[in-house]
């Protein structure tokens, strides 16, 4: 084989690689819509968002099908989660990043690599043990929005961690000694110097972890209640989309089954929203810097 | 002396360390300290880099210091603000001091010695930030607490350095934008706006184009009589169009040292030292 037909063939090879993933996406996309159908032909895409809750029947007249109520409850555990595990994260990363060294740090490493392993049925176990009764001495019946967010938040500060502490260490290393060659301490380097440039990295791992946060669903099915209401505390028991997907697949049929497709369509469309405004909020960010 | 002491107590206190700057800017370049190293060496671990440093460096003069690579001229001028403790393992020994400040105790306030002892690095190092920012957080650091005080700083070292008619209107972009003889005098004035007292200059003009070289090499004679400077260069007319003393050091077993020590006029006129003649007649080094 001559080169350029080589290359060509990589060529080739690598494109249709890297068009698989958007592929799959468009057929996840295409057959989410495509079950999601019949719910919206028979019910209508307008009563999904007009009902006043979630209470599916055989018949189609008497049942509710409203999702407003889970899209508020997933948007509101995810965000609460995030603006939990943020903070944490950050520290965390600029603790392990700037302040330890050689063997502490790995051990630190480590811990993280491991907390970011725990399945996540073990971490349900662990807030329905330990967090609810505590929860539960504020107000019953302790599974909760915030049960579920803190829970969340222990599962993704790994991932803010891993993402922040890597776009620390992607900075030039020059930027350290000319910032003490000008006599800059540490913390001011960290919070005027590092973190700003690095906000590029630190905030795509916020992104991503937010993302996981919406979009997972065994915590949220052991921790958060599962009651379909707004909620209108921290306290309040609710179920998110996820878990209302969990929880009643297993026996829905007919233009059930097909509602519940519709709602794990809208999660995708959630998420992929999360992404879209982080990548434009980055840009407006980085417009001003310039 | 009191006056320093009160600095480090009060530096929470903007207002004392506003005071304190003022003072300083009443006569820049302090001309009275100077740097003093006596037996001064340094390990990297186990490798000694330089050994056996004998120097006092003349207030408001121009000192070039050169040699070969390797010799340890960097290392030395890291050592100078103690930029060397960022290295793992480093270890200086003997006295080194500036005035009365003793740089090796370990009770060294080293903000404020990085401060005092101003660092202009081999390669220009703006922060790639706006211009303004390059100056205004070195500036706060040093409790400068008006953003207007910064700005007039700012303005006043970019025209010591004769940048301001280049950049007075772009000090919102970024400093990335200029270029490298440009950025190279950005630096130069950023330090320069902490008001130091002495500048550690490493091959300053080695990254840039002729002009450029030419430009900074102006700039650095304009600062002779307010500033006491010690450069490395590589380039021997240059040490000697521009510097008042020359210190030439060498590499003997694998360790730098310094072998002479003196005006610039005499050494390169009458050489006491057969090997500094080679190497500034180009046949070593
Ligand atoms: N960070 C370091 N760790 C270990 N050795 C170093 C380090 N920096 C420099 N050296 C060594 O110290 C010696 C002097 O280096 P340097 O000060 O850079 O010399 P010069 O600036 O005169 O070329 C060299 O042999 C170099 O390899
Ligand atoms: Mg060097």
């Amino acid at each position: 084989m001559s080169a350029s037909l080589k290359d060509s063939f990589a060529k080739t090879l690598l494109g249709f690689a890297s068009s698989l993933s958007v592929l799959v996406i468009f057929f996840i996309f295409y057959f989410l819509l495509k079950e999601s159908s019949l719910a919206l032909s028979q019910i209508g895409g307008s009563r999904f968002f007009s009902d006043s809750t979630w209470a599916p029947e055989l018949n189609l007249a008497e049942g509710q099908f409203g999702l407003l109520e889970m899209i508020v409850a997933t948007v509101a555990v995810a965000t609460l989660a995030l603006f939990i595990a943020a903070p944490i994260g950050w520290f965390t990363a600029v603790y392990i990043h700037f302040f330890c060294k050689g063997a502490f740090r790995i051990f630190l490493h480590r811990v993280t690599e491991i907390v970011a392993g725990l399945p996540s049925v073990v971490l349900g176990l662990w807030g329905l043990v330990v967090l609810v009764p505590v929860l539960l001495n504020l107000r019953a019946p302790g599974l909760s929005v915030l049960a579920g967010a803190i829970v969340l938040a222990i599962m993704i500060i790994p991932t803010i961690v891993v993402s922040t502490v890597s776009a620390y260490q992607n900075l030039n290393s020059e930027l350290t000694l000319t910032s003490k060659g000008l006599g800059i301490g540490k913390a001011r380097f960290i919070l005027e110097i590092a973190t700003p440039l690095a906000s590029r990295g630190i905030s795509t791992g916020f992104v991503l972890a937010l993302a996981r946060a919406m979009g997972e669903t065994m915590v949220v099915v052991m921790v958060c209640g599962n009651v379909v209401q707004m909620p209108e505390s921290m306290l309040d028991p609710v179920r998110t989309l996820t878990g209302n997907i969990a929880l009643e697949m297993g026996y829905a049929y007919g233009s059930h089954q097909s509602a519940l497709f519709l709602s794990g369509f809208l999660l995708l469309l959630s998420v992929l929203t999360v992404f879209i405004a982080g990548r434009l909020f980055l840009k407006t960010q980085e417009e001003q810097f310039r | 002396m009191s006056g320093q002491l009160r600095l480090r107590k009060d530096f929470s206190n903007n207002e004392s360390s506003l005071t304190k700057v003022s003072d300083c800017s009443e006569r820049p370049g302090s001309v009275c300290a100077s740097l003093k190293a006596k037996n001064l060496s340094l390990h990297y671990g186990d490798f000694k880099a330089y050994d056996n440093v004998n120097i006092e460096i003349e207030p408001c003069k121009i000192t070039a210091l050169v040699g070969p690579s390797g010799c340890g001229k960097t290392s030395f001028l890291n050592s100078v603000n103690r930029l060397v403790d960022l290295i793992p393992g480093s270890k200086l020994r003997g006295e080194l001091s500036f005035g009365n400040t003793d740089i090796l105790s370990p009770s060294c306030d080293l903000i404020e010695l990085r401060r005092k002892i101003g660092m202009v690095f081999q390669r220009p190092a703006p922060f790639p930030f706006s211009i303004k920012k390059n100056f205004h957080i070195p500036l706060k650091e040093h409790g400068i607490s008006k953003s207007s005080v910064r700005d007039e700083r700012m303005e006043q070292s970019l025209k010591d350095v004769g940048l301001w008619d280049e950049v007075k209107n772009r000090l919102k972009q970024s400093a990335c934008n200029l270029s490298g003889g440009q950025q190279q005098r950005l630096c130069i004035a950023r330090t320069l706006s902490l008001k130091p007292e002495l500048l550690l200059m490493d091959e300053p003009c080695s990254a840039l184009d002729p002009v450029s070289s030419e430009k900074i090499e102006q700039l650095i004679l304009s600062l002779r009589d307010n500033y006491t400077v010690l450069m490395v260069t590589h380039n021997l007319a240059q040490a000697k169009r521009i510097s008042d003393n020359l210190l030439v050091c060498w590499v003997k077993d694998g360790t730098g040292c310094l072998i002479e020590t003196g005006k610039t006029s005499e050494i390169f006129f009458a050489p006491a030292e057969k090997l500094t003649k080679e190497y500034l007649q180009g046949v070593r080094g």
